[in-house]
């Protein structure tokens, strides 16, 4: 009988309440509904008889050790096929599974096998996890800029109304309002119209003046959207008046920074530009206004009929104040039917008001849809990257290809073995594919983790200009994306080293595996070397790519900005526009040039400044703000010639010029003579001379503008690339501030390094002449220059860190392919040496395969280039995408790096002593 | 052929007779062996016997102290019998003219 009196039937000592003395409940309930049904009761009773024992005892820790009991049988009992109940038939029949118990078995195997090599595993992961992590980085942006719809109500409906002076070779030049009041007055092409004019503003109500951003609308703009506040409510089409409607809507941004996000903020009065309004909404935190801003995001929306103060009242037909309009199309109508009808509205109005649009400038209406004019010139930016990092993940797929092919070769009597017991060629594939699935499955997770935990990071890193940026989140399309990939990176990384594995010979391989312990065939080395040629000619593509951003961002940088950063300072003043011209003290002219007269004279003993001059807004470089371009005349040109011309214009002090170390080409610049009651002047930059005065010097000659006043041209400056260093300068008049100053100011000014506060002075400074001027967007120009290249460096860093690891992954990839070649060659070299080969000689054999595959890799790779790069035209800067330079130079850095990989097992074959290649 | 665990367990149902269920065999396992014993795999070795017709089982009484559930007693087949026999025979047979480890 029993030697164990314990195990006697009747319990001893004083019972416990169940709950206290009992196994866990939750690993009962796991151990009933995990184990076969055969097992439960038996394993289960005998645990928790055993688990008594142990509570009498007095043995501590038994609800863990029940725990781990737990865990020990559910996972050994899934690992086993132990779940039916055994007949006498079962012992002599051969094991024939279910597809779920292979399922099992496989992924069983594959577990167990990449346990027993986790260097492997841990190189494998992390690689495909950058893979991965990459493309599901950049998807998850292309997925929120270009492919998710823009967060309105029918978003494919709304678009953009450009109006383009074609004859003028004029762009989206602004819109007037009678063209905006006629447009919602014709029936058929838009449900809605609404005007946009965005603009500085100052906020009073708080210790200082604050510049935000007002958005100025139409009242039906929010109906046009289908958006609605978070708080409050929005204005409608219903609080339509001539002028400013008096009820506003705030962003939630303003709402945070301004009001403390104040739920009471409602009916709050606040003053705007000397006007007051009262707040009747708050926007949604994820609202934002579809479409160019002047500096960030919009603060504050203001419904307008636009026909009243400050627009002036009756409406000008000539006068462009709307920057912009948005729409959305008529129920049921198409874009191309819609431009069908805009085309035939503008041919009647030509007719219509033949003065005002006049034939040789070609006046149109352009439509594009909202989510293009907003997303459209980041895509060719965003293609590229994705393609690039797609190619990044094939490099991946290729090395990891490679390792698992080595693997393979490795286990090749593993697999021998397998096959020789009855394992299927079938069976022996889908062992490998479990493998390189689970192990790309793996990295995607780890990829998904990093990618979370370091969003915020990485959304920092984007350039700011890149619309719809907070939109970026991980939706089901990203998770989708991440799974699919990884499933398809597991698959292609697996099949050629499972074909591999499945072609074995099981009597060779037997043979050859218990010789030398590594029986890799000839078929397998040259699936392996035709794969490191693949992964050498996929980096070659992507270094060019790298090669000609590079090259694009050295050109744009060395290109001559037209002034000299080193120093300069630049600050923005806004003068409040009240609605009513009366309470204007800078209305005319006059008062404003008296108002530039007192800041400069103030500014002259700001301390730190050395040199101070002030413009307008447009005259900032490198600003990028909605375009205003002014339409002009000639009076001296031929009738023939005479067009409407636009120019960006903009006004300065007499000393601009000298403060931005802007050179003067031809006639002279402003002087303080130039006032307002003298002679109207303006100075012409050579894009202009170019442009507009080929044949003869523009010096003296008239210039119109928009309104009838005459000019006179007094000199010739230098070109500011002021759009952009990479892009082209444009043409640009400047007048004097004294005579058309705006209300929008700049100040540039020179200090010399180290000095801190400039911001704070200025301010200080500006106030003295007039508290309610808010001061705003203090920057050096080095920071502005550097801002209009932020989209160029970020794909040019994402491209090198692209390239940077294919290349990487490549020498690795050549490293591997290299080593094992001179691992299975040792008694050859060995031979050789003893024969008296020097060791040059022996690198020299030793290298040959290496170079060979890096040769083939590369021409591929180059003649591939030559098509890939054309892509990416668009990004190039100067550089032509068959540069040269460029296609000289990746064969280069790529032999390089190769030689180094090359030249490690390469030095190895040459300390390979002749007697122990010979006895081994 | 036996394996090394099943040959144990076989052994250890042997010497326990009539009372041979799951927790005395594991314990007497740990007594006679100096390896660990993991519980799980006795089972599993138990049910792979049961499966090659070499233990036969029966389930006992409930048992309140096991939570209302029944003890499965184990006993040797005549093929086991045999196969321990043969083994027994086998090593014995092996250890003939070898001297016998002291030490």
């Amino acid at each position: 009988m029993t030697s164990r009196p314990t195990h006697g039937p009747s319990a001893r000592g004083p019972m416990r309440p169940p709950s206290r003395s009992g196994p866990p409940n939750l690993a009962l309930r796991l151990l009933t509904w995990r184990l076969p049904t055969y097992q439960r009761d038996t394993v289960v009773g005998d645990l928790t008889e055993v688990f008594a024992d142990r509570v009498t005892a007095r043995r501590h820790f038994n609800r863990l050790w029940f725990w781990a009991q737990t865990i020990g049988f559910t996972v050994s009992f899934a690992l086993t096929p132990a779940g039916r109940r055994p007949s006498a038939a079962d012992s002599n029949r051969p094991l024939r599974a279910g597809a779920v118990d292979t399922l099992r078995h496989d992924l069983r195997d594959a577990w167990r096998a990449l346990g027993r090599s986790p260097g492997f595993l841990a190189i494998a992961v992390t690689t495909l996890a950058l893979g991965i992590g990459a493309n599901v980085a950049i998807f998850s942006l292309v997925n929120a800029v270009l492919l998710q719809p823009l967060p309105f109500h029918q978003p494919h409906q709304l678009v953009r109304v450009f109006d383009d002076l074609d004859g003028a070779g004029a762009q989206d030049i602004g819109m007037t309002v009678p063209e905006l009041e006629d447009l919602r007055r014709q029936a058929g092409i838009f449900e809605q119209i609404s005007g946009l004019v965005p603009t500085s503003t100052a906020l009073a109500g708080g210790d200082r003046v604050d510049r935000i951003e007002l958005l100025g609308t139409s009242p039906n703009y929010f109906e046009l959207l289908g958006a609605r506040a978070a708080l409050g409510h929005v204005y409608g089409s219903a609080d339509w008046v001539p002028g400013f409607v008096d009820g506003v809507v705030i962003s939630d941004g303003l709402w945070k920074r301004q009001f403390g996000g104040d739920p009471g903020v409602i009916g709050r009065r606040i003053r705007v530009d000397e006007d007051g309004y009262t707040i009747i909404g708050v926007m949604p935190a994820d609202f934002r206004h579809p479409g160019r801003t002047l500096s960030g995001d919009v603060d504050l929306w203001a419904a307008t009929g636009f026909l009243a103060a400050p627009f002036p009242s009756p409406p000008v037909r000539n006068a462009r104040y709307l920057p912009g309009a948005i729409a959305r199309l008529a129920p049921g109508l198409t874009l191309r039917l819609a431009q069908q009808r805009l085309n035939a509205f503008v041919t009647e109005w030509q007719q219509r008001y033949p003065n005002d649009y006049p034939q040789a400038s070609r006046w149109s209406l352009r439509l594009e849809p909202l989510q293009r004019s907003l997303v459209g010139d980041v895509s060719p930016m965003l293609v590229v990257l994705l393609v690039a990092v797609g190619v990044v993940l094939l490099i991946v797929c290729v090395n990891i290809a490679t390792l698992l092919l080595a693997r393979s070769s490795g286990r090749s009597r593993e697999f021998a073995i397998r096959q020789a017991m009855g394992a299927s060629r079938g069976r022996l594939v889908r062992q490998v594919l479990t493998e390189s699935v689970l192990i790309s499955l793996a990295g995607g997770a780890a990829a998904l983790v990093v990618l979370g935990l370091a969003r915020r990071s990485l959304l920092a890193m984007m350039p700011a200009d890149v619309p719809r940026l907070s939109e970026v989140h991980t939706d089901w399309r990203v998770l989708a994306i991440a799974c699919g990939l990884a499933l398809a990176t597991g698959l292609i990384c697996g099949v050629t080293p499972a074909i591999h594995a499945s072609a074995h010979d099981p009597n060779r391989d037997l043979k050859e595996g218990g010789r030398t312990g590594s029986g890799q065939s000839l078929g397998q080395s040259r699936a392996r070397g035709a794969l490191v040629a693949l992964e050498v000619a996929l980096s070659v593509i992507l270094l060019t790519s790298a090669g000609l951003l590079i090259r694009s961002f050295v050109a744009a940088v060395q290109q001559a900005p037209g002034l000299d950063p080193a120093g300069l300072t630049v600050g923005q003043i806004w003068i409040p526009v009240p609605n009513h011209p009366e309470v204007d003290p800078y209305r005319t002219f006059p008062q404003r040039a008296a108002l530039a007269r007192a800041l400069l004279l103030q500014l002259g003993t700001m301390p730190g400044a050395v040199h101070v001059a002030l413009g307008t807004s447009d005259s900032i470089p490198f600003l990028h703000g909605p375009d205003n371009p002014v339409r002009f005349a000639l009076p001296d040109e031929v009738a023939a010639d005479r067009q409407d011309h636009v120019v960006a214009f903009g006004a300065a002090s007499p000393d601009y010029f000298a403060v931005l170390r802007t050179p003067i080409r031809q006639g002279r610049v402003f002087t303080d003579h130039d006032s307002e009651t003298a002679k109207g002047v303006v100075v012409v930059n050579e894009a202009f001379a170019r442009k507009f005065s080929p044949t003869r010097s523009p010096v003296g000659r008239r210039w119109r503008d928009g309104a009838g006043r005459d000019f006179e041209i007094i000199g010739v400056v230098g070109d500011v690339r002021d759009e952009g260093l990479d892009v082209p300068a444009r043409a640009h008049v400047y007048a004097s501030i004294f005579q058309r100053s705006t209300s929008s100011l700049s100040v540039f000014f020179r200090a010399p390094a180290g000095v801190t506060g400039l911001g704070e002075s200025l301010a200080r400074t500006v106030h003295r002449v007039d508290p309610e001027l808010p001061v705003f967007g203090v920057r050096t120009m080095d920071e502005l220059m550097s801002t209009s290249l932020a989209r160029r460096r970020f794909s040019l860093a994402l491209m090198s860190v692209f390239a940077i690891v294919a290349l990487f992954l490549a020498t690795l990839g050549i490293y591997g392919v290299m080593a094992f070649v001179v691992s299975q060659r040792v008694q050859e070299f060995g031979i050789r040496s003893a024969l008296g080969a020097r060791p040059r000689d022996i690198i020299l054999i030793a290298l040959r395969p290496g170079l060979i595959l890096t040769g083939i890799g590369t021409v591929v790779g180059l003649s591939a280039s030559v098509v890939v790069t054309r892509v990416m035209s668009a990004l190039l800067f100067v550089v032509s995408p068959e540069d040269p330079l460029t296609f000289a130079t990746v064969p280069a850095v790529l032999g390089i790096a190769v030689l180094a990989a090359c030249l490690i097992p390469a030095r190895r074959a040459t300390r390979v002593s002749p007697v122990q290649a010979l006895r081994s | 052929m036996l394996g090394e665990l099943e040959h144990l367990v076989l052994l250890v149902i042997r010497r326990l007779g009539p009372s041979a269920y799951g927790v005395p065999i594991v314990d007497e396992l740990r007594r006679h062996t100096r390896r660990p014993v993991l519980r799980p795999s006795v089972y599993l070795t138990l049910h792979r016997l049961e499966a090659k017709g070499l233990v036969r089982s029966h389930l006992g009484d409930p048992e309140p102290r096991r939570g209302g559930r029944a003890r499965r007693y184990f006993e040797l087949t005549a093929a086991a019998k045999r196969a321990v026999r043969e083994s027994r025979q086998t090593f014995r047979s092996l250890w003939v003219g070898l001297p016998s480890d002291k030490r």
